[in-house]
Order: C-alpha cells, then sequence, then structure tokens
C-alpha cells in the first residue's frame, strides 16, 4: 500500500468513526423524542439514524476491501448538552448533522478515488438532511 | 539675483533631487524586471475548474433564481478561464439539476489541489440542499 492509499483509507477510517459516534447520539436522541408528541421530529431522527448506519456500512466496506479492519465503535460516547426538551433535541441533531458535514468536507482532500467519491457522496447526504432538521441551504455546506 | 536665504536653500536640495532621479532609474520595476523571475505556472486543474462552470452554465438555462444565486456565487469562487461557454445539456431543467451534483462530485474527484476539492465537494453539498429544499431529492 503506498502513502497515498494509506493517507485515504485513513481518512475513511476518520469518517467511519465519526458514524459510530453520530449513530449512537441519534439513537440516544431519539429515545428521549415521543413520536405522538412530536412526529414530525421522531421521524427525521429515524431517517437520519437510518441514513448514518448505512453510511456506516458503506464506509466499512471499504476499508474491508483495502484489507484492513474496520475502526470498532467506542462503548460509550458523550451526549450533547441541552436535550431536555424537544426544541434541544432538535437543535442537537442539527449540530450533529453540521459537524458531520464539516468532517467530511476536511477529510475529502485527504482521500484518492472512490474513497474521495463515497466521502464526498456522504457529504451531500448528510447535508441535505441539515434541511430535515430545521437548517436553512447555504452556498457552501461544512465550510 | 538671489537672496542668500533662496541660494542656500537651492544648493541644499539640489543634490537630493537628482539623488532621488539616480534611485527612480536605477530601481524601477518596470523599466528593470528581476530577470530570474519565472513564468506563473499553469493550473494544472485550470481544465477540471472550466469544464465545471461550463457544466452549471448547460444546467442553469431556465433556473429559478434561488440556483441562479448559488451558482454565480460557485462560479465566482471556481475562477474559470475567460470566454467559458455552457456545455450542451440533455433532459429537463430537473434532470440537469440532478445531474450537476454527480458532475461537481465527479469534478472534486479528479482535481489534484486540496482547496479545489473542497471548494467542489462543498458546492455539490449546496446543490443537494437546494434540491431537497426543492423536494428534488
Amino acid at each position: 500500500m503506498t502513502t497515498a492509499d494509506s493517507a485515504s483509507t485513513e481518512a475513511v477510517q476518520a469518517a467511519l468513526a465519526v458514524e459510530h459516534s453520530a449513530i449512537y447520539v441519534l439513537g440516544s436522541l431519539g429515545g428521549l423524542t415521543s413520536s405522538s408528541a412530536a412526529p414530525a421530529l421522531a421521524q427525521a431522527l429515524t431517517e437520519a439514524y437510518d441514513e448514518h448506519v448505512r453510511a456506516r456500512e458503506a464506509l466499512a466496506t471499504h476499508v474491508v476491501a483495502a484489507g484492513i479492519e474496520p475502526v470498532a465503535p467506542s462503548a460509550v460516547y458523550d451526549l450533547p448538552g441541552g436535550i431536555g426538551t424537544e426544541k434541544g433535541v432538535g437543535a442537537a441533531a442539527l449540530r450533529l448533522e453540521r459537524d458531520t458535514t464539516a468532517t467530511y468536507l476536511s477529510l475529502a482532500p485527504k482521500a484518492t478515488g472512490s474513497d474521495r467519491t463515497l466521502l464526498i457522496q456522504l457529504l451531500c447526504r448528510t447535508a441535505a438532511r441539515q434541511l430535515d432538521l430545521g437548517g436553512k441551504p447555504t452556498a457552501f455546506p461544512g465550510t | 539675483m538671489l537672496s542668500r536665504r533662496t541660494a542656500v536653500g537651492a544648493a541644499v536640495v539640489a543634490p537630493l533631487a537628482a539623488s532621488a532621479c539616480s534611485a527612480s532609474e536605477v530601481l524601477d520595476p518596470v523599466k528593470a524586471p528581476p530577470p530570474s523571475t519565472p513564468p506563473a505556472p499553469a493550473n494544472p486543474d485550470q481544465s477540471v475548474i472550466d469544464a465545471t462552470v461550463a457544466a452549471i452554465l448547460g444546467a442553469d438555462e431556465g433556473a429559478p433564481a434561488a440556483f441562479v444565486q448559488l451558482h454565480g456565487v460557485h462560479i465566482e469562487a471556481l475562477a474559470p478561464t475567460k470566454g467559458v461557454t455552457a456545455a450542451a445539456a440533455d433532459g429537463g431543467w430537473q434532470q440537469r439539476q440532478v445531474a450537476l451534483v454527480t458532475a461537481l462530485t465527479t469534478a472534486a474527484g479528479r482535481a489534484v489541489d486540496p482547496q479545489l476539492v473542497t471548494l467542489l465537494a462543498s458546492a455539490a453539498a449546496g446543490q443537494q440542499q437546494l434540491l431537497r429544499a426543492r423536494g428534488l431529492a
């Protein structure tokens, strides 16, 4: 494996670590949200959770294809503060998607070939999900 | 006839003026450019930039104001070669807008400069956001 290949795989591994964290946090936020009292937020969180799980699988597949063991999730992650209300949960979920967008954007130049393409595709999806959680379109998401 | 004070003043100023003229002739950067300055290298990504801007212009025909504004920002940031024209585009406006995400993603995959990769990838994400906002993705 060349240095460039190694850096590319490291970028995918870093994205995978972010997805592990996002899945844990979104699962927790979903558990705090009532589907009867806040159906729109509950649905947005469920869809975001499912999409992050798919992203995790896609990233892990790329790492395995490179002959490397995918980074494992931690047993526990810190939850964001201010999640005692529906509004706080929604804001925390939007922050998570914005942070994930910024992370993908910072990792994309470090990757090459199909790794970079995958990271950009996942970047586009997480940027679009911001709108489901109350975000507004911007010319350059993640910057 | 000059007064004594004027004559002394002229005598002081004259050498300074002569000195300033001499320095100007020696150091004028327009007249004497440093011979070792190499020409600016060609941007290896210029073809990617121009093709991307052509794709944006091709997809933008008949676009709503929000898309025109968005892509105006994108084009300005990319700094294409002057005179780039719209690429021929197939399909309806919605199809072209969806295809533009792919075009921007592909361009980001080809770019060499990390900053250009970031710019194109973020532009793709911006386009995806606007498609989602209009219910197209």
